[in-house]
């Protein structure tokens, strides 16, 4: 237990902002993010995972961020339905300082449902396929595509055409084969 | 054009997150409670209690506070840390974790207990069938308008089955809650729960329990009604014309439809039109959208938790001895080390040996191990710092090599890096370059920890330092095609193979900033853990430090007046796991290792 928990500490201390900045690309608020990733923490170290390697961690607490996200959503979709006859919904003007043009991406992501803008996230951020995407979240690979297909013209709405678009849509990530040998 | 990964990326690199951070400690508070009782948390329960239903009509005619207000709150956040998100309960149990499936929820103080809001379970009447489905009786009662600091949402309602105090069961509200009877600030319905196990879904034995329900409230976002506005403000970016308000009757909605529910998700209807029972309202998710510039509740609002009172439920059937002992009796299986296992002793032994010191000049091919914890060393709060190569520990200066390293070939480390890849925003761009690992064992001893792929980490430096780090990314993240070891010992003259994708190149952090990996030639570095111990287990179980306390995970109480500081802890992190020292008798021993492998240079775009 001692290792685990020294990996875990290791990990925050070495790749908190990393985590920290994906949840954020994931959900979109910062103070979510910290809880996304405090409990995708507590997830993933809860279980006795023996022999989870170092290289692994980080995607497994990545992978239990968008789950706990989007297992999130599907509760507050319940809510959802009926929200609007109790109170008004209220556009807030965010005072989170933005200082490039990640805010365009980020206000235009922020307009994606969750598990659009989570599909969204693990193919184009993670490079994951269509079946894997399927798998970590719980969808049919044929839901997964929509997603993909419904988020990228929502995006591209807002942010005029993207390079990539055409291959996220493929079923499988391009590797680049260039190498050389060490030893 | 647009690249999207790029932007991404760019988003993540500067996401706003100057004021949030991750909390080691209580992380790992949380972590040593959930693995207290059981091997094998079933963290449905946990990620469950997730879902936030908003129910802030319950005081539709609540007013709201401002941002001052809220600041004025006397339960603000914790001081001396960095700012918490809402409702984060520093003590270690944050809204998120409590109740799990083997856990004992009522040991401790319940955290954000609250008696703001009143949650009542009717009594269960009569036997229910193992199996079977029971139905909650549920009434909530809220405080009025006048005795609420701030608008709260709520998540659905989770019930916990307790078999000794035990949670043996649990289940999750799935209906909205109570929306019939809100205006008056008080709602009733029923919740069913299946009265399974809540490890594997087998039936309740049967026997006397005890149900339980909870809720949690957690402070609104701040609702002063406030103009759409451009977002973002800073003036160099075009400005995006504001979505008009999310639920406004009679506008289109800005936001796509959503695609057809997957499998198992009832009531996920396309569109976001209700189905199921309750209310049905077509087109109210369009409604709740997330909005873009949405800003969360102030830091310093407290979070509540409602919970029921305890009613009885009883089960048919046998009552068996230790129902769920199966689950959590696990005993530790007897560590059986093969006869050439490397234990701790011996390495000890061959690291003096084979100690040098001095500067190495990293020449491709060339290794060194280096000492990074020993059991016997001073174990103090600086400890790790003796043998740590790496980023800058303090925030201010990077370290060079320790002087003190041993050329002692534990591991041949074969890779086949790409000669040159682009860089931007700490993200590896133009196509994902493939990384070959191989590792062969050739210390001649069985070395503990691998348990199907390489677990290395690459290091990027210049001129002695290292200016990033990457974690490579195996191209099977959740090792679904991979070999895994059941015992994670790697024999002599044995061999791990993995292909990665290269995809992230970390700037170390100096400061408040992130130094940016610029074109140029750098030495790569690959890194692998190697962590020793000689099995032996403290009688007293296994511990934790908590305020340089000594705590058994088993006994909380147990140790509590020894001081002892942690081992292997940050200067920050006043918690940590370590294995018993004295007074407990037992030999525990252990010993942690670096190897690092130069694998050549690489150019940086």
């Amino acid at each position: 237990m001692a290792a685990k928990l020294e990996g875990m500490e290791r990990l925050v201390r070495e790749r908190e902002r990393a985590l920290l900045g994906y949840a954020y690309v994931v959900c979109g608020d910062p103070y979510l993010a910290q809880d996304l990733v405090q409990d995708a923490l507590v997830k993933t170290f809860s279980r006795p995972r023996e022999g989870l390697p170092q290289v692994k961690v980080e995607a497994y607490v990545r992978r239990a961020i968008t789950t706990i996200y989007v297992d999130k959503y599907r509760r507050q979709q319940r809510w959802s339905r009926v929200q609007h006859l109790f109170r008004p919904v209220i556009v807030q003007e965010s005072t989170t300082p933005f200082s490039d043009l990640s805010a365009d991406v980020a206000t235009a992501l922020a307009d994606l449902p969750p598990r659009v803008r989570a599909c969204i996230v693990l193919r184009f951020f993670d490079d994951l396929t269509v079946p894997d995407i399927a798998t970590q979240l719980g969808l049919a690979p044929g839901s997964v595509k929509r997603y993909l297909s419904d988020g990228l013209r929502a995006l591209e709405l807002r942010l005029g055409s993207l390079d990539d678009a055409e291959h996220g849509l493929r079923e499988e990530i391009a590797v680049d084969h260039q190498e050389r040998k060490h030893s | 054009m647009t690249r999207l990964s790029d932007s991404l990326r760019g988003l993540a690199d500067r996401a706003p997150l100057d004021e949030v951070s991750v909390s080691t400690p209580a992380a790992t508070r949380r972590i040593n409670r959930n693995r207290r009782l059981h091997t094998a948390a079933n963290a449905t329960a946990g990620l469950g209690a997730a879902a936030v239903i908003a129910l802030a009509a319950i005081h539709p005619g609540m007013d709201t506070l401002s941002s001052a207000d809220s600041a004025a709150n006397p339960e603000s956040a914790t001081s001396g840390e960095k700012a918490m998100a809402p409702g984060f309960d520093a003590a270690g149990s944050s809204q998120l974790a409590w109740g799990l499936c083997g856990s004992r929820p009522f040991d401790y103080e319940v955290p954000m207990a609250s008696d703001t809001f009143t949650l009542t379970l009717g009594e269960m009447n009569g036997e229910m069938e193992p199996g079977s489905t029971a139905t909650a009786q549920l009434t909530l009662l809220g405080a009025t308008g006048a005795d609420l600091a701030y608008n709260y949402t709520a998540q659905g309602t989770a019930l916990l089955v307790l078999w000794d105090g035990l949670v043996v069961g649990t289940g999750q509200d799935a209906s909205v809650v109570g929306t019939q009877g809100l205006s008056d600030g008080a709602s009733s319905w029923d919740t069913p729960i299946d009265l399974v196990n809540c490890w594997d879904g087998t039936p309740l034995p049967g026997g006397a329990y005890e149900l339980v329900a909870y809720q949690d409230f957690y402070p609104e976002a701040t609702t002063d009604p406030v103009e759409p506005t451009l977002v973002p403000t800073d003036p160099t970016i075009t400005p995006t014309e504001p979505s008009p308000p999310l639920g406004a009757p009679d506008e289109p909605t800005p936001i796509i439809d959503a695609p057809a529910p997957a499998p198992g998700e009832p009531g996920v209807t396309e569109g976001g039109s209700a189905t199921g029972g309750g209310t049905s309202h077509s087109g109210a998710t369009d409604a709740v959208a997330p909005a873009p510039g949405f800003v969360g509740p102030p830091a310093e609002a407290p979070a509540l938790r409602a919970v029921s009172n305890h009613v009885k439920l009883t089960v048919s059937g046998d009552v068996v001895d230790n129902p769920f002992g199966e689950y959590i009796d696990q005993p530790a299986p007897a560590v059986v080390y093969p006869d050439d296992y490397l234990d701790p002793a011996t390495a000890r032994d061959e690291f003096t040996a084979r100690a040098v010191s001095g500067t190495w000049d990293m020449a491709a091919g060339t290794q060194r191990v280096t000492k990074t914890g020993d059991s016997l060393g001073a174990n103090n709060e600086n400890s790790w710092l003796e043998g740590y190569y790496g980023c800058s520990a303090d925030g201010t200066t990077a370290p060079d090599f320790p002087v003190t390293s041993a050329e002692w070939p534990l591991l041949k480390v074969d890779a086949k890096l790409p000669g040159s890849v682009g860089v931007s925003y700490g993200w590896v761009v133009d196509g994902n370059p493939e990384v070959k690992l191989t590792i062969t064992n050739t210390s001649g001893y069985t070395l503990p920890g691998f348990w199907g792929q390489p677990n290395s980490m690459l290091y990027l430096v210049k001129g002695g330092k290292v200016v990033a780090t990457s974690y490579l990314s195996p191209t099977d993240p959740y090792g679904l095609n991979t070999a895994n070891s059941t015992d994670g010992m790697f024999a002599p003259d044995g061999s791990l193979s993995d292909t990665f994708l290269w995809r992230d190149v970390n700037g170390c952090w100096t400061g408040d900033s992130q130094s940016t990996v610029g074109p140029g030639t750098y030495t790569v570095l690959s890194e692998q853990d190697i962590y020793l111990d000689n099995g032996s287990v403290s009688p007293g179980g296994p511990i934790y430090y908590e305020d340089g306390a000594k705590r058994s995970i088993e006994n909380p109480a147990l140790g509590k007046d020894t001081a002892v500081t942690s081992s292997g802890a940050s200067a920050e992190t006043s918690i940590g796991i370590a294995p018993a020292p004295n007074p407990y008798p037992g030999d525990f021993e252990w010993l942690s290792f670096q190897v690092w492998t130069s694998l050549g240079t690489v150019t940086v775009r």
